[in-house]
């Protein structure tokens, strides 16, 4: 036992670290075929185009410092306006700056800071208040995985061959 | 989800790569049961055999869902700290197949 009380604690960025790994070099494979020319495509007129999804997934692993940095995001208070990537390399060079500025935010972080409340609002309009453990679990690290699952039936309805993610694709990873 | 997935579209398809509707969201709804096989045991052994259970209705698709969902609360609410260290080991039959996240095992 230690008897410092000075050593910060760093369990939950040891585990997330360890599970952004794995969850972006999956992401990664899904992002990389897809070809530019299919950016505008779209599965149903009420989807997300190609484009859109793609940029999302991307986008949720720099959401990373924001909920670890600060203690609310207002939507009332900023000018969100998402990336455009015109090529598969510009989304590609967009998601690997995300992700290695997500795991440096990680490193930098203690167990208590997973502790503290981060609140989503649009100015009076409250949507959730949670403690950062949750937001990065939840809302960062589980968001990221769903809406990767949608860009796998983007890939399959396009007849791009779905990479193993979790296990064996129709395509590729037998066991 | 699970509860507006009528059984005419059980057999459904987007592509004849994809999983059946049926398929596809009895493996979410078995998932919420790996909690229990993953907490309270070492290992899963595909050898030793698995067979996906067919829900006929939505009702026995949600019934069989609740009854995992339980399952996997009740081994987190018994599990302690430590056991989330343990290795847990993915395999089928004698050699070490998978470990967890995907390292090959030596």
């Amino acid at each position: 036992m230690s008897t410092s009380s000075t050593a910060l604690s760093n369990n939950f960025s040891s585990a997330l670290i360890a599970e952004i790994e794995q969850e972006a070099a999956t992401a990664r494979k899904c992002l990389e075929r897809i070809p530019a020319e299919k950016f505008d495509w779209k599965p149903h007129e009420k989807s997300m185009s190609f484009r859109t999804l793609a940029t999302h997934v991307a986008e949720m692993f720099g959401w990373t410092p924001s909920t670890m940095q600060t203690s609310e995001l207002d939507f009332a208070k900023i000018d969100y306006k998402p990336y455009e990537p015109a090529t598969t390399g510009d989304l590609l060079e967009y998601f690997d700056k995300n992700v290695a500025e997500a795991i440096d935010t990680l490193r930098n972080s203690d167990d208590a800071a997973y502790m503290e409340n981060w609140t989503m609002r649009n100015g009076e309009k409250v949507y959730f208040t949670m403690p950062k453990a949750i937001v990065m679990r939840s809302f960062v690290m589980n968001h990221i995985v769903h809406h990767r699952g949608q860009l796998t039936v983007y890939l399959r309805l396009n007849d791009i061959p779905v990479p193993s993610i979790y296990g064996p694709s129709a395509d590729e990873g037998q066991m | 989800m699970l509860e507006r997935i009528i059984e005419e579209t059980f057999d459904w398809k987007p592509h004849e790569k994809s999983m059946s509707m049926r398929h596809l969201v009895v493996l979410v709804a078995d998932m919420f049961g790996w909690i229990e096989m993953m907490v309270d045991a070492d290992e899963l052994d595909f050898a030793k055999g698995y067979e996906q259970p067919k829900p006929k209705t939505t009702q026995e698709l949600v019934d069989f869902f609740d009854a995992k969902l339980d399952a996997g609360v009740k081994s987190l609410k018994n599990a302690n700290d430590a056991v989330f260290a343990e290795d847990w080991t993915m395999r089928n039959g004698g050699p070490l197949s998978w470990t967890a996240f995907g390292l090959l095992a030596p």
